[in-house]
C-alpha cells in the first residue's frame, strides 16, 4: 500500500499523471458492473424457473 | 508537507494510517468517523491530533491536501465529491465506487477541478506486480497478451471474523452492494486483467453461485464462487476466478504472450518467467514441476532482497 500512496502523493506534488490510469479504474468498474448484472439476471431467471416448476408440479394448485 | 486526512475509521483505516506514516513529507492531520469513538481510538493509536465526527467540519478546519476515504463503498462517490469541492485530492479505497456511472462522474469531476483521484488497487504496486509490468513493457511477452488468468480467492471460513459478521447480519453493508460480497473483494483481481486489455468494452461471460459450504449454513444469498471469461475484441482472452472454497486460496496472475509467459504469485511474492521455447531440460536447470531424478531442485532463485519478489526461470519440457 505504501508504494501506491507514495506514488499518488508524488503525482500531486510533481503535477504528473496519477499512478493508476483513469481508463484502468473505469474499465475495472465496467467489467465488474457487467459481472454483477449477469449474476443478477441469472438469479432472476432461476427464480422465475423455480416458480414455474412449482406451478406446474402435479398436486399443486 | 502534504496534509492528509482519513474519513472512515474502521479496520482498513489502520492500514492506511500505518502506511501514510511511513511516507516522507506528509502528516496525518485529521481523521473522521460518524462514530466519534472510532475516530478517537484511531487518533490515539496513531497519535493524530485532529479528531472529527463531521466531514464538512473536518475539511474546513483541518484543511487537508489529500483525503483517504475508507468508508463502506456506498458513500465513496458522495464523500469524494465533497472532498474535491474542498480542494482535496482523493484516495478512494476499493471498490472505487458502486458502479461505472459513479466512477466516470467522479473522475470527470476531479479533472474539472484540476485535482487527482486514485483507487485503492494497491496490489498492483507490490514488488512482483511492478516487476511483471516492467518485463511486459520491455517486450518479454513478445506481444500483447494472448491469454491471462487471474485468481483472487478469499477464505470465507466460519471462523473468520469477517465471515461471522457477514453471515450473521442480514443487513450487513456488504450484502447491500450491487455485487454483494464479490463487489467488496474482486476489484484487485479484475484490475490485473484490465491493465492489459486494449478495448474499453470487453465481452464478459460470468457464472456465479453460492458454494455448497455456504448453502450448508443456510446461506443462499451470497455468491462466493465466480468464474468469468473476458474477451478483448478477439485479441486476448482472460479467465477470472474467485473462490472462497478452493485451496490453495490463490492470489495469482498468469499472463501469456506470443513469446513467453509470466506468473505472478502474490502470496509468495514471486514472479516466475515461463520461457516459450520448448527445449530439453539440462542437468543444472530448474524444473520444479518435473519428478525426474535427473533434474536438480529449484536452485536459480535470485533473492535480491528479503520480502521482495523472487524471479526465477522455469524451463518447460
Amino acid at each position: 500500500m505504501k508504494f501506491l500512496i507514495e506514488s499518488f502523493y508524488n503525482s500531486i506534488t510533481a503535477a504528473t499523471a496519477p499512478p493508476i490510469p483513469y481508463r484502468e479504474i473505469i474499465l475495472t468498474s465496467r467489467i465488474m458492473d457487467e459481472i454483477f448484472s449477469q449474476l443478477r439476471a441469472a438469479r432472476a431467471e432461476n427464480a422465475a424457473l423455480c416458480t414455474t416448476l412449482d406451478r406446474i408440479r402435479p398436486g399443486t394448485a | 508537507m502534504l496534509k492528509v486526512a482519513i474519513i472512515g475509521c474502521g479496520k482498513i483505516a489502520d492500514s492506511h494510517a500505518a502506511q501514510i506514516q511511513r511516507v516522507k513529507a506528509c502528516e496525518i492531520v485529521a481523521v473522521c468517523d460518524r462514530e466519534e469513538l472510532m475516530a478517537r481510538q484511531l487518533c490515539e493509536r496513531f497519535q493524530i491530533k485532529g479528531c472529527f465526527s463531521d466531514v464538512k467540519t473536518m475539511l474546513t478546519e483541518a484543511q487537508p491536501n489529500v483525503v483517504h476515504i475508507t468508508t463502506p463503498p456506498q458513500s465513496h462517490h458522495s464523500l469524494a465529491k465533497l472532498c474535491l469541492d474542498h480542494g482535496c485530492h482523493v484516495y478512494v479505497e476499493k471498490p472505487f465506487t458502486l458502479n461505472t456511472m459513479e466512477a466516470v462522474d467522479l473522475i470527470e469531476y476531479a479533472e474539472t477541478k484540476w485535482l487527482k483521484v486514485t483507487a485503492g488497487h494497491d496490489d498492483q504496486f507490490r514488488h512482483g506486480a511492478r516487476k511483471m509490468r516492467e518485463l511486459a513493457a520491455k517486450g518479454y511477452l513478445g506481444s500483447g497478451p494472448v491469454h491471462m488468468e487471474s485468481y483472487y480467492c478469499y477464505e470465507l471460513g466460519q471462523t473468520s471474523s469477517y465471515a461471522r459478521a457477514l453471515l450473521g447480519d442480514k443487513e450487513h453493508w456488504v450484502r447491500r452492494l450491487p455485487g454483494g460480497l464479490l463487489h467488496n473483494i474482486i476489484s484487485h483481481g479484475i484490475a490485473r486483467i484490465a491493465e492489459f486489455l486494449t478495448t474499453d468494452s470487453p465481452e464478459v461471460i460470468a457464472y456465479g453461485f453460492p458454494s455448497p459450504a455456504l448453502r450448508s449454513m443456510g446461506e443462499d444469498e451470497i455468491i462466493d464462487e465466480l468464474r468469468v471469461i473476458i474477451s478483448d475484441s478477439e485479441a486476448a482472452t482472460a479467465y477470472f476466478t474467485f473462490s472462497s472454497q478452493m485451496r490453495p486460496s490463490l492470489h495469482q496472475f498468469r499472463i501469456f504472450g506470443q513469446s513467453n509467459g509470466l506468473i505472478l504469485d502474490q502470496d509468495n511474492e514471486t514472479l516466475i518467467k515461463l520461457r516459450g521455447s520448448r527445449r530439453k531440460v539440462s542437468s543444472n536447470s530448474l524444473s520444479a514441476l518435473s519428478t525426474s531424478p535427473n533434474n536438480t531442485p529449484p536452485i536459480r532463485f535470485k533473492t535480491s532482497a528479503l520480502f521482495s519478489a523472487t524471479t526465477f526461470t522455469l524451463n518447460q519440457e
